[in-house]
């Protein structure tokens, strides 16, 4: 089942900090697909959120850039800095709460009713 | 699917079509070349790599909007660089070349030498100092990239940080050293903002190279 994407929307640095530190250097196509075969294609990367996320990360000092040819192109790999490291653990355990809590408000829901 | 060397052009003729800068197109251009090289089964057409560039890039609007965003975040970054660059020139070690340089201001000061001429040497060692950042910026961006089909979404943030240093003094300069200046100042007080123009002129210097050298490895590949 295709997920909304805007439920994702306030946490996608923490996925790709995640993958960054999961998978170590990864490109942007390569991180497209990547989050596409972990949720069996229930979430894409769609409409242009992807490259926007990680040049804000980039430009925040999080994510760190190499470029090298491939095939004859130019390509751009994003890989955790010692910043990005703490940034992603931090955002984990951000996640962790945010998603107890969330399992939490939609368990008491039928309670309520 | 196998892309021959002509569809390549194609897709990359169209690509430069909806981006501004090399950094978004060399990404761009990967990207969909990887789409079309892993997902298309077809035939080619160039409509494919239009789809995929609506389809994961949310077409040329939102590519443009994306260059505008991560060109303002360039430029927050690199103006916090070299604010950060600045201060360190108050930490050690960096902090004894201000030292030296503080000294010979005072040694200036007080001794008995021309203060005409003192104003008229820091003037020129002012103008160089906020003159080299720009130098950088345009030997960076129309001689050492004068080759690439694009320009550089790090030379916005390069500009503007490196026309600081002059914009100040040029505004110093004409309120303080010009023939028709706006405040009129003892001899003794034009050599002490002269030598504080100087002194801060070096400092920026020294802040900007270490910027530029941090940047160049970082973000202008």
């Amino acid at each position: 089942m295709s997920i909304n994407s805007d439920l994702f929307k306030g946490t996608l640095s923490t996925i790709l900090l995640n993958l960054l530190e999961q998978h170590g250097k990864m490109y942007g196509y390569e991180i497209t697909q990547k989050v596409k075969a972990i949720t069996d294609g229930g979430f894409n990367l769609k409409e242009g959120a992807l490259y926007p996320a990680l040049h804000k990360l980039e430009a925040e000092g999080l994510v760190e850039t190499s470029s090298e040819m491939v095939d004859g192109r130019m390509r751009k790999y994003y890989e955790l800095s010692s910043d990005g490291q703490t940034a992603a653990l931090n955002k984990m355990e951000e996640a962790r709460a945010f998603i107890k809590s969330l399992k939490l408000l939609l368990n008491l829901k039928p309670a309520l009713q | 699917m196998i892309l021959n060397e002509i569809q390549k052009q194609e897709i990359a003729d169209y690509v430069k079509s909806v981006t501004r800068y090399r950094e978004t197109y060399n990404e761009v251009y990967d990207h969909v070349l990887s789409a079309l090289e892993q997902e298309a089964q077809d035939s080619f057409h160039l409509s494919l790599a239009e789809e995929v560039i609506n389809t994961d890039f949310g077409g040329r609007k939102q590519i443009f909007e994306g260059e505008d965003n991560t060109r303002q975040a360039l430029y927050g970054s690199f103006s916090r660089m070299l604010k950060q660059e600045i201060l360190n020139t108050f930490k050690f070690p960096a902090v004894l070349h201000n030292f030296s340089l503080l000294g010979l201001g005072l040694v200036f000061y007080f001794g008995e030498a021309n203060s005409e001429a003192i104003v008229s040497v820091t003037i020129i060692g002012t103008l160089i100092a906020v003159l080299i950042p720009l130098l950088l910026f345009v030997y960076k961006s129309y001689i050492r990239d004068k080759r690439q089909a694009k320009p550089s979404i790090s030379d916005y943030a390069l500009r503007y940080n490196a026309l600081f240093g002059l914009n100040t003094a040029t505004c110093v300069f004409y309120l303080c050293f010009a023939w028709d200046a706006m405040i009129a100042l003892e001899p003794g007080i034009l050599v002490s903002i002269m030598w504080t123009a100087y002194f801060f002129s070096s400092i920026f210097l020294r802040a900007f190279m270490k910027m530029y050298n941090s940047a160049l490895k970082l973000k202008l590949r």
